[in-house]
């Protein structure tokens, strides 16, 4: 039963004007993304066997512009639009009350629909790495066994990503009374944890790690020990902060867990990216369990 | 068929269902009248196990519906007032979406197409149907799982003339085919025509519930017009109250269906029976029920 709703939503899901229209539009800055990318790849690759760079390059850090570009902003707007409406349209048109006259579980609808709604994503994902890969093939450049490992734990992460804003959206359209505010409530959300919250991070840290040590002209070596000492505390308790408030951030999260697969930013992050792993897994836990609990006690 | 004890449904303070007991008999045709906001679409959805209640219990067709909501629905056809579709599908998918949570094979959707007029648009987008054929489909898809019970929430709202006409054909073949049918109307000519049953609601609670015959045979009002014009004391014994006395034409409250007794005194006291008929006007029981 489960299958019949999940066969519907995904049809609905991939049929519809808006799916096609962003997923074109992200597949089209990928295909930008991946050309900037892989040209920059070609140069890094030719400086390291020039011996102008030490470090190999690795063809995920093609991916990693691509998140930075594409997926990470359009990718959060094709997952609320996706979910919106997805409860809230069914009660403006009174689908639900006649779906629920028939032998069916609410939680059986829902999870029909969310399933619908990931496997859409999944096959949206999977078109925009197929034109990943191919653009990185189409140059002459072929991937490791580790790097196709690491391209498909891109696909994950991207995939858990856009679903992370799908299940925001399906919750404001199971508290809300109509699509519009749905969306108002969703888009909300949307800015709340892409911005609002890195920013409060920004600014507790400012207000948390105190003053930036000041460095005095003609100071001795001691000093000069002293005061290294402070600024980096001083950085690595400002970042501390920072990372805390990242946590509960999709998008930072996400970056996080992408630099981490691609080798990059390890200069100025800490390696290690549990804490945005366990963010980056719980959020939409958290949405979609609240969606679920709301949509079983709401009254049609 | 279908037993309520007690049922109440309340948001906040207001009760928008108190204490209903209602028991409506096997194959009876129930008619659920009352005014906007009366209680009639919460009563339905708490039969059909949407709804929670505050309190009470329902049974149907001795399934409790509150622990087996699954199963009553298995056994219960169901017509929302304005039922919604899917736009982006045809009625036949429509039906078919819906057919695959029961056992039934799909030449059962193409008939009731057919049944309620809709087998030439069964290949049509939804999204272009008019009200009336949103009803049509509505009342396919109450059926599709040939339920034991019907209900049906203000069913002919937005059909036309031909369309309420080929409704009440409709539901005298399901009477016939032994269904047990509750529906909600504001239209009383339709209910009378149609009903065994009627229940009166009024601010959630249950007014009036008779059969249509003894809410009628209580409420005997007679036209009755002769040549010359009759002289009432003759048929006093038989009526309570002169309603109109007009030039030849009287209407008359009896208490019982004295018609026979009537136009035996009339013609032996040499009066000519021009016209002599029952009004049965359920209008007025409704309109005095609702306005107690």
């Amino acid at each position: 039963m489960i299958l019949n709703i999940a066969k519907k939503e995904f049809t609905d899901q991939i049929t519809s004007k808006r799916f096609i229209a962003i997923l074109l539009v992200i597949s089209l800055i990928t295909g930008f993304s991946m050309y900037n990318g892989t040209m920059n790849f070609k140069n890094k690759y030719q400086a390291y066997y020039s011996g102008q760079i030490a470090k190999k390059p690795s063809i995920l850090s093609i991916f990693n512009v691509v998140s930075t570009m594409g997926i990470s902003s359009f990718g959060g707007f094709l997952g609320l639009f996706m979910g919106f409406d997805l409860i809230t349209r069914e009660r403006e048109r009174n689908s639900l009350r006649t779906l629920l006259s028939h032998p069916v579980y609410r939680d059986t609808i829902i999870n029909g629909k969310a399933l619908g709604a990931f496997a859409a994503l999944s096959m949206g994902v999977v078109f925009i790495l197929i034109i990943s890969i191919g653009a990185v093939i189409f140059n002459g450049i072929l991937p490791t066994v580790g790097e196709i490992i690491g391209i498909i734990k891109f696909g994950i992460i991207s995939l858990a990503y856009i679903f992370t804003f799908f299940s925001i959206a399906l919750f404001t359209s199971t508290i809300s009374r109509d699509s519009s505010s749905s969306l108002i409530l969703a888009f909300g959300a949307f800015i709340t944890l892409t911005t609002i919250i890195p920013l409060i991070g920004l600014f507790a840290s400012d207000a948390l790690a105190g003053d930036i040590p000041i460095s005095i002209e003609n100071i001795d070596d001691d000093e000069l020990v002293k005061y290294r000492t402070e600024f980096e505390d001083h950085w690595r308790k400002r970042l501390a902060i920072m990372d805390f408030f990242s946590i509960f951030s999709p998008n930072a999260n996400y970056d996080r867990l992408i630099s981490s697969i691609s080798g990059s930013n390890r200069e100025i992050y800490e390696e290690d990216v549990t804490k945005n792993l366990i963010g980056f897994i719980s959020t939409p836990v958290i949405f979609l369990v609240s969606s679920y609990i709301r949509f079983l006690r709401m009254e049609i | 068929m279908i037993e309520t004890e007690n049922l109440s449904k309340v948001y906040g303070t207001f009760k928008a269902l108190d204490n209903l007991n209602l028991t409506i008999e096997k194959n009876d045709v129930f008619g659920f009248l009352g005014p906007n906001g009366a209680g009639k679409t919460t009563t339905i959805n708490l039969l059909m196990g949407m709804l929670q209640p505050t309190s009470g219990r329902i049974k149907i067709a001795g399934i409790d519906v509150l622990k087996n909501p699954l199963d009553v629905k298995k056994i219960c056809g169901y017509m929302p007032e304005n039922p919604g579709f899917y736009d982006n599908l045809t009625a036949r998918q429509n039906l078919q979406y819906f057919l695959q949570f029961y056992d039934k094979s799909k030449e059962n959707s193409e008939d009731l197409l057919e049944m309620v007029g809709l087998g030439d648009f069964a290949d049509k987008k939804v999204g272009g149907f008019s009200k009336g054929m949103k009803q049509r489909l509505g009342m396919a898809q109450a059926l599709l799982n040939d339920p034991e019970v019907i209900f049906l929430d203000e069913p002919t709202a937005g059909l036309d003339p031909m369309g309420v006409s080929e409704f009440r054909d409709i539901i005298k073949k399901l009477k016939e085919e032994g269904k047990t049918i509750f529906f909600s109307s504001h239209i009383l000519s339709e209910v009378k025509e149609v009903c065994d049953t009627i229940g009166i609601l009024f601010r959630g609670k249950l007014v009036i519930k008779r059969s249509i015959k003894d809410l009628i045979k209580n409420n005997f009002r007679l036209l009755l017009e002769t040549d010359p014009k009759l002289n009432i004391s003759l048929i006093k014994p038989f009526i309570s109250k002169v309603e109109f006395n007009g030039s030849s034409a009287l209407i008359l409250n009896l208490e019982d269906d004295y018609r026979i007794d009537i136009s035996k005194v009339v013609s032996k006291n040499g009066y000519l029976i021009k016209e002599m008929h029952l009004i049965e006007d359920l209008e007025e029981i409704y309109l005095k029920a609702v306005q107690k």
